[in-house]
């Protein structure tokens, strides 16, 4: 049996996942995309978006390919539910491969695997009529099946014999297919295949086949609950097998044997015997080691000495600790002691080791810098509150280990101590380990992980969000094999950077480096823009900094984010700044940004209605802001048509407000839930995916400011009934805004708006009922119509 | 003739002030009939030891809430499967009420469609009805109960399952019982109440086991005190059980590793391997096994038990929020630490501790 098997973390088939994808063609395009588009795997909207441990893994378990199958099972630890399901798939693999090597190495393993597990028991009878006749060819449905032909041409009879009675038993001691079904066993159907399979053994004269008739008959007995005879047919067989072997080691199959004995021993309260027997499965046995570890069981200290007295060699009893390790709450240095001072050399020694390194990583690993760190704590209670003073335990055991030399694999240990080095925070002692260590190692896999253990500390060491720390950086990105191989990396990095970003006063480029400029839209923050606005040129940009500073088509922000200052200008009135800022911007680029109609009054406030589609009527941001601040130039200059520009003024203010039809004008995000949530002074709102929230253009104050001032300013009756109106619409919003406010009975009753409120429709109820206005309002404003009992 | 009227005064005062004590204690004590008894059965082997039918002949108990098997999901997306079945050797000769119990994770509940549900329904109808077909006349079946502690999410689906069972069971001239935790009764009116038609209120596992500053998780009457509403209201007829076992918190530097349940609190006794530091607390001073489960030198455990006392207070808190109608008292559960830490008498005192003083 070959023992290079597969290796299978957590990451490792993610890694494989991603590896189906041709990402090579994708990387440029990627490498933008990550920096600049949301992480939404990552998005901090909640626990309710994120599944599992959001943290960084950079430990390849294929270091330990000299060992079959371990790093899996000790790795992954938690993922029993991946590991059981990988355990079956192993189980199978492992048979397959040694039937191929032990009876036809010319097979292909997936025609071995059909003959095995799919071809039923009445074809494999016709295959042996053929194969006994001589001149019957076998079944066709075999045709082209080379294990078959394999078994044909050499009369292979004994061997489908054996296959025939492994088919029999099959359906006895297969795991339940119905598991709402009855659970009990055919107990004589199965004695009686023990009567058949007793005489075909004793017929038998391959070895390797006897063993498995061996295996068959002693799982029979131990399902069909006879131990005893289970054991005695351990005894009985045992001794007539020449023990044999595959590349020098004891078969899968004797192993899989000594598991049944060891469960029927278990069954007749020979446990300490079972439990030994658990010991050299766990020891031997990969693809039984997880069964192993669940069934061995000593429960005291008398056991436990009993136990190691069946151990025939410290490797042997070294293993009873390496067992006890894996025990939920074990102390793994004190266990690895023991083993060591047992047998230093023995293989476990660096399973545990990694899977010590790998907890450790978990707690400690850009734990400064990890945006999920509260979410792992709540969640997985990571750190662990330990963590700190463990990895200097730790650190300090693998040092003393390896430097006596006498560990199986010292180069491993010594990179390990690096790799404790960097989670414990000290890179000096990190990077002079690995320095030290690269000589030293002889497998392509170490070398490559000393080569990702370098990487992540140039990362974890970056101090300052430098230009050269910057292009050290850029250069990493580039390495798009290291990426797909550890997908961790662009957390990793993205997120140091992020810090290094924020700590070094640089809050627009730290912003960038985890969001867009969309998120950024919900709710612009001005220390963020005036950070972005300090990036130069882009000649004289790193390549960072190109990156960050392109959307989503390439194209250079700067723009962007004046529009986005000047936004914010915008709404706090500052028209002339607004103005300044806008026309930084290219002039034939204005339109890109909107054109908005606010000036076009209305009776009902109309979101969805359609814009107007007259060009003179349509504004962007730039004639917007110009076209404000002539009005009051005009107003302060025309007295006698101030009114006029006054209105002109509220009504564009108005609808540029949350409740008007041209809010886009003054915000880039509006959200209809907003309604529900304001009170008070609030403007901002938590949204999904807005890292500053939602902030909303709520203020009406301004508009009303402006609409009370044309009606004072004006003469004609009509525009100052207008005025009211629209003041008296300000009003009611204040309302709903207030503390006042008390939401009517159903939906479908107006509110019952109190006095203080309703002050400018009772004056246009006072003063304008002769105006055409006042009629107009009678037939379009059912408010107005109910407060003024008019119809 | 002043010596003898002085004796009768004496020996009259004498039995009025025992009269007095008597009709206080009693004035204390809720003025309800006293439960039937029953014991919870939860191992995977149905398998009664002598001693524990002394146990139940001496309690008059001849009632057992039997765990059939667990549901639970195959794994995080695979379909809901039975666990553990109970595998039965019922007793010949010996007149028994079994209540076949059906324990069910939340987890099971958790993106269940409907559809689902009422195939989980059926499934686990008939398996109990096939587990119960070798049963002896002997025994008798009234009533099946569902154990599970559903949440806000799954209550629907629950309840679907419930209700499914119920009209079968009703078919049959069965009653469906349903496990109740103290907080379902208060917030009746957001958890809901299942469609049963008796509730088992588990009177114990109260508090949070992994809290440090938790005391007694399994049976805290401070804590219980704060859920105490709403019984008299609560619309289904409630049964109580009560826990009589004890377990061992397992910690390392105040981080809770694990629960050894069940434990044997003797094991704590031997002073060369444990050391105690307080009424609950210990500490191990060597690296060993203790009851069964290896402990490293330095972790602490801290022992929650149930004294017979605490039952008594129990069952007063109980008296003075049910309203008197009968119902079964279920001691959980039945086992060989059981015994050991409840005597025959003090079971007793607790099945009785209700009864009027004539």
């Amino acid at each position: 049996m070959s023992h290079s098997g597969k290796f299978y973390i957590a990451g490792k088939r993610l890694i494989k996942a991603l590896s189906g994808m041709n990402l090579r063609f994708l990387v440029p395009l990627l490498l933008p995309l990550f920096l600049i588009l949301p992480q939404t795997a990552r998005n901090d909207c909640g626990p309710g978006s994120l599944y599992g441990f959001q943290g960084y893994s950079f430990l390849n378990a294929e270091v330990l390919r000299t060992t079959p199958r371990i790093g899996e099972f000790f790795l992954d630890f938690e993922s029993m539910a991946v590991l059981e399901t990988g355990n079956r798939q192993d189980q199978v693999v492992d048979n397959v491969t040694e039937w191929t090597l032990k009876v036809c190495e010319n097979a292909l393993p997936e025609d071995v695997a059909t003959v095995i597990y799919q071809v039923p028991v009445d074809i494999m009878r016709q295959l042996r009529t053929a194969i006994q006749s001589r001149t019957i060819p076998p079944p066709s449905i075999l045709s082209g099946n080379t294990f078959v032909n394999f078994l044909y041409r050499n009369k292979c009879e004994e061997t489908v014999d054996y296959l025939i009675f492994a088919k029999e038993c099959e359906p006895h001691v297969g795991p339940v297919s119905d598991p709402w079904g009855e659970t009990s066993r055919n107990v004589p159907a199965m004695l009686e295949l023990i009567e058949a399979g007793k005489k075909d053994f004793r017929k038998t004269k391959s070895d390797y086949i006897k063993l498995r008739y061996a295996y068959q008959l002693v799982r029979l007995a131990h399902y069909a609950g006879e131990f005893d005879l289970a054991l005695e047919l351990y005894d009985f067989c045992l001794p007539k097998i020449d023990q044999p072997l595959i590349n020098d080691q004891k078969s899968l199959i004797y192993y899989w044997l000594l598991g049944h004995k060891a469960g029927a021993l278990l069954k007749t309260g020979k446990r300490i015997e079972a439990s030994y027997l658990y010991s050299k499965i766990f020891q031997h046995c990969p693809s039984r080691r997880q069964s192993a570890f669940k069934s061995f069981s000593i429960k005291s200290d008398e056991e436990w000495q009993e136990l190691i007295l069946l151990c025939r060699n410290k490797t042997e009893e070294a293993t009873l600790y390496a067992l006890r390790a894996h025990n939920a709450g074990s102390k793994a240095i004190e266990e690895m002691q023991r083993i060591y001072d047992l047998d230093p050399s023995h293989p476990f020694l660096d399973i545990l080791l990694l899977r010590e390194i790998k907890s450790l990583e978990r707690d400690l690993l850009g734990l400064e810098f990890n945006d999920k760190k509260g979410y792992n704590r709540r969640n997985y209670g990571v750190p662990r509150a330990f963590a700190g003073d463990y990895v200097i335990s730790m650190h300090d055991f693998v040092h003393d280990l390896w430097s006596a030399g006498k560990v199986q694999n010292p180069a491993l240990w010594h990179l390990a101590e690096g790799y404790l080095d960097l989670l414990s925070g000290d890179f000096y002692a990190a990077e002079k380990n690995f320095r030290e260590v690269g000589p030293k190692l002889n497998s392509e896999e170490l070398k490559e992980q000393l080569e990702v253990f370098q990487v992540v500390l140039t990362i974890s060491a970056f101090e300052k969000p430098t230009s050269e720390v910057e292009e050290e950086a850029y250069d990493i990105w580039k390495r798009e094999e290291l990426f797909r191989e550890y997908p961790d990396f662009s957390d990793f990095l993205r997120d140091k950077l992020v810090q290094l970003y924020r700590d070094g006063g640089r809050p627009g480029k730290a912003f960038l480096a985890r969001h867009t400029l969309d998120d950024l839209r919900m709710n612009p923050q001005e220390d963020i823009l005036n950070d972005l606005q300090k990036v130069p040129g882009e000649s004289e940009r790193t390549p960072i900094e190109r990156l960050l500073f392109r959307d989503k088509e390439g194209r250079d922000i700067r723009s962007e984010l004046f529009d986005m200052e000047a936004v914010l200008l915008f709404q706090e009135h500052q028209l002339e700044a607004a103005l300044r800022l806008y026309k930084k911007i290219p002039r034939p680029s204005w339109d890109a940004f909107g054109k908005f109609d606010p000036f076009r009054g209305s009776f009902v406030d109309c979101l969805s209605c359609a814009h107007s589609k007259d060009t003179a009527d349509l504004y962007n941001r730039g004639e917007l802001l110009e076209e404000l601040l002539d009005l009051e130039y005009k107003a302060r200059a025309e007295p006698v048509n101030s009114a006029v520009y006054y209105y002109r003024i509220g009504t564009a203010l108005y609808n540029m407000t949350y409740f008007g039809h041209s809010w886009m004008a003054m915000d880039y995000f509006r959200s209809g839930s907003s309604w529900s949530r304001m009170g008070g002074d609030q403007e901002v709102f938590s949204y999904p995916g807005a890292p500053y929230g939602n902030q909303e253009n709520m203020n009406v104050s301004r508009p009303l400011y402006y609409f009370e001032k044309a009606r004072l300013a004006a003469n004609d009756p009509e525009l100052q009934a207008r005025a009211a109106f629209m003041a008296a619409k300000c009003e009611l919003i204040l309302y709903y805004q207030s503390k006042d406010f008390r939401p009517p009975p159903a939906p479908n009753l107006a509110p019952d708006v109190p006095p203080a409120y309703r002050n400018h429709f009772q004056m246009i109820v006072d003063y304008y009922r002769d105006t055409e206005f006042y009629e107009q309002l009678i037939e379009e404003c059912l408010y107005f119509r109910l407060f003024s009992g008019d119809e | 003739m002043k010596k003898h009227c002085s004796n009768y005064l004496v020996k009259f005062l004498a039995v009025f002030g025992l009269w007095l004590v008597f009709l206080s204690g009693s004035c204390t004590r809720p003025n309800l009939p006293a439960p039937s008894p029953a014991v919870y059965h939860w191992k995977q082997k149905f398998n009664v030891s002598e001693a524990e039918w002394q146990l139940l002949d001496s309690l008059n108990c001849s009632k057992i809430y039997l765990r059939f098997f667990d549901l639970d999901k195959e794994n995080e997306s695979g379909p809901v499967i039975p666990f553990s079945v109970m595998e039965a050797r019922w007793p010949q000769d010996r007149k028994l009420e079994i209540i076949p119990v059906v324990f069910i994770t939340n987890r099971s509940f958790q993106e269940t469609g409907a559809e689902q549900v009422e195939q989980i329904a059926e499934n686990l109808f008939d398996k109990v009805v096939r587990m119960l077909e070798e049963l002896p006349p002997e025994i008798k079946i009234k009533e099946w109960q569902l154990d599970c502690d559903w949440t806000q999410s799954t209550r629907e689906a629950f309840f679907q399952l419930a209700a499914i069972i119920r009209d079968k069971l009703k078919k049959e001239g069965l009653e469906l019982s349903t496990t109740i935790r103290l907080h379902q009764i208060k917030f009746a009116d957001k958890t809901g109440v299942p469609p049963a038609d008796r509730g088992m209120l588990m009177f114990y596992n109260m508090d949070n086991v992994r809290d440090s500053s938790t005391q007694n998780s399994i049976l805290d009457l401070d804590v219980a005190g704060q859920y105490m509403q709403g019984f008299s209201d609560y619309p289904l007829p409630l049964d109580i059980a009560l826990p009589v076992f004890s377990w061992a918190v397992w910690q390392r530097n105040t981080k809770t590793l694990g629960l050894l349940y069940p434990f044997d609190p003797s094991s704590l006794q031997d002073s060369s391997r444990v050391e105690q530091l307080s009424a609950s607390r210990y500490k191990l001073l060597k690296s060993t096994y203790l009851d069964g489960r290896f402990l490293y030198e330095d972790d602490q455990l801290r022992l929650e038990e149930v004294h017979p006392d605490l039952l008594l207070q129990a069952m007063d808190m109980l008296g003075e929020n049910l309203p008197p109608e009968s119902r079964t008292l279920s001691f959980y559960a039945l086992d060989q630490s059981m015994l050991k830490s409840f005597s025959n008498e003090s079971l007793r005192q607790i099945l009785h501790r209700w009864k009027k003083i004539d």
